[in-house]
């Protein structure tokens, strides 16, 4: 980035899908840091992508062999609207939350980034995965990995939380992390992984059966797991 | 072994391209808000990648070669029906009235047309950003159009959605005070 603050939108926009260079990227958390209006225009910025991933999350076409042609399309436009209602209610109270208690906490931003506002510690941590990505994956649990370590004295809560294709990385059959989580959970006891309730459903829908270990938690939906934590004050990092 | 020969053939397998058909659903409804023309264009695009899969050397690039696919039928679609009033020419009035969404349905709803009611090439990017985290690269790839022109859109989509978003969410939490005649 060339600019020095106030920095373009379009750059704004680069910072969010992370299409900025190291330095760049690093000039910019900086100004974040410094900033809070800057960071409100990045949170906006993310919203948008949460507010249409969300509402995309149901829509999905019938599964169907290749060959035949012009089948009707069985999921009712309705249908996938009211299926929306929980993550968009979430949404909405989430934009609206100028209420949500300062103090001193780093300020939750919706996609990849916390920031510390001052030199409060993260000690509540929540992450979220909601896509099968790797890359995603991989810095969810340099990231967790790095508050529980610096914590020590397991005063520090941290949790991980899973749904639609992000479901996939606790697989303890498939997922590449499987082993790696499982470590992480054996010498953190202040580490929770949380699966979502209708994610794994919505995989038995089609026929997937999901293994996961013992120690991951799949008695309610991601929703409401993350609704639950922000009321309580904890920070929310959207990987 | 079919599937590891073509693999080491560096082609990739017709599993694979069937595969991403709910992803591509998703994109495709994203750019024409019609269930049954984003089942046909995907259904196209599948048929057509499988028919010439083996045009694609790089197995990595499936993703950004699928949805120039899916672009082009998306393309000869509306040169087909351009006589036809096109989404982006219509008025779609948000017809709920603020006091009604904190119905989360019509919530859910308004994101939908608010995103319908972008301009086509600015619901393309946005699509392709938003749900399928494509780079700007891919996005241009996939499109065929120059990088700024794809951030230009980003920038764009992503104003008018979150505005509309706002000016419709604002009312429900602060009802706008009236004015009264006291005396």
């Amino acid at each position: 980035m060339n600019r020095q603050p106030p920095c373009s939108d379009e750059d704004l926009h680069r910072f969010v899908d992370e299409e900025l260079s190291d330095g760049e990227r690093a000039r910019m958390a900086d100004l974040l840091e410094r900033n809070p209006q800057v960071a409100d225009r990045v949170q906006r910025h993310r919203m948008v992508d949460d507010l249409v991933r969300q509402a995309f999350e149901e829509i999905e076409t019938a599964a169907r062999p290749l060959a035949p042609k012009h089948r009707r399309h069985t999921i009712p436009r309705i249908a996938a609207a009211a299926a929306l209602f929980v993550p968009l209610g979430f949404l909405a109270g989430w934009l609206a939350k100028p209420a949500l208690p300062d103090r001193g906490e780093p300020t939750l931003l919706a996609g990849g980034v916390s920031l510390e506002r001052t030199s409060g510690r993260l000690t509540h941590a929540l992450f979220h995965i909601d896509a099968d990505d790797p890359a995603a994956m991989e810095k969810l649990l340099e990231r967790a990995e790095s508050i529980l370590a610096r914590s020590g004295d397991a005063d520090a809560q941290v949790e991980v939380v899973a749904n639609a294709g992000g479901l996939n990385l606790l697989r303890a059959d498939t997922s590449a992390y499987a082993e790696r989580l499982r470590n992480l959970m054996a010498r953190y006891p202040n580490l929770t992984i949380v699966a979502c309730a209708n994610a794994i459903k919505r995989f038995e829908e089609r026929g997937t059966n999901v293994l996961l270990f013992s120690e991951v938690k799949s008695d309610e939906t991601a929703i409401d797991h993350i609704v639950q934590r922000l009321q309580q004050g904890w920070t929310y990092i959207k990987l | 072994m079919t599937i590891i020969d073509r693999l080491c053939a560096a082609r990739v397998p017709k599993e694979r391209i069937a595969e991403r058909r709910g992803r591509l659903y998703k994109v495709a409804f994203a750019w024409c808000f019609d269930p049954h023309l984003a089942d046909d264009l995907v259904q196209e695009t599948l048929t057509r990648a499988m028919g010439k899969c083996h045009q694609l050397r790089d197995p990595t690039l499936l993703d950004s070669w699928l949805y120039s696919i899916l672009n082009n039928c998306w393309r000869e679609h509306l040169r087909r029906r351009r006589p036809e009033t096109g989404l982006d020419e219509e008025s779609l009035e948000c017809t709920r009235c603020p006091e009604r969404l904190n119905q989360a349905s019509e919530l859910a709803q308004c994101v939908l047309d608010l995103m319908a009611r972008l301009p086509e090439g600015q619901r393309q990017v946005l699509a392709l950003v938003a749900l399928e985290d494509f780079s700007y690269r891919e996005v241009a790839d996939a499109l065929d159009i120059p990088i700024g022109t794809v951030m230009s859109r980003l920038c764009r989509a992503r104003r008018t959605v979150a505005e509309g978003f706002e000016a419709l969410h604002q009312p429900v939490e602060s009802p706008r005070p009236y004015l009264r005649r006291v005396k």
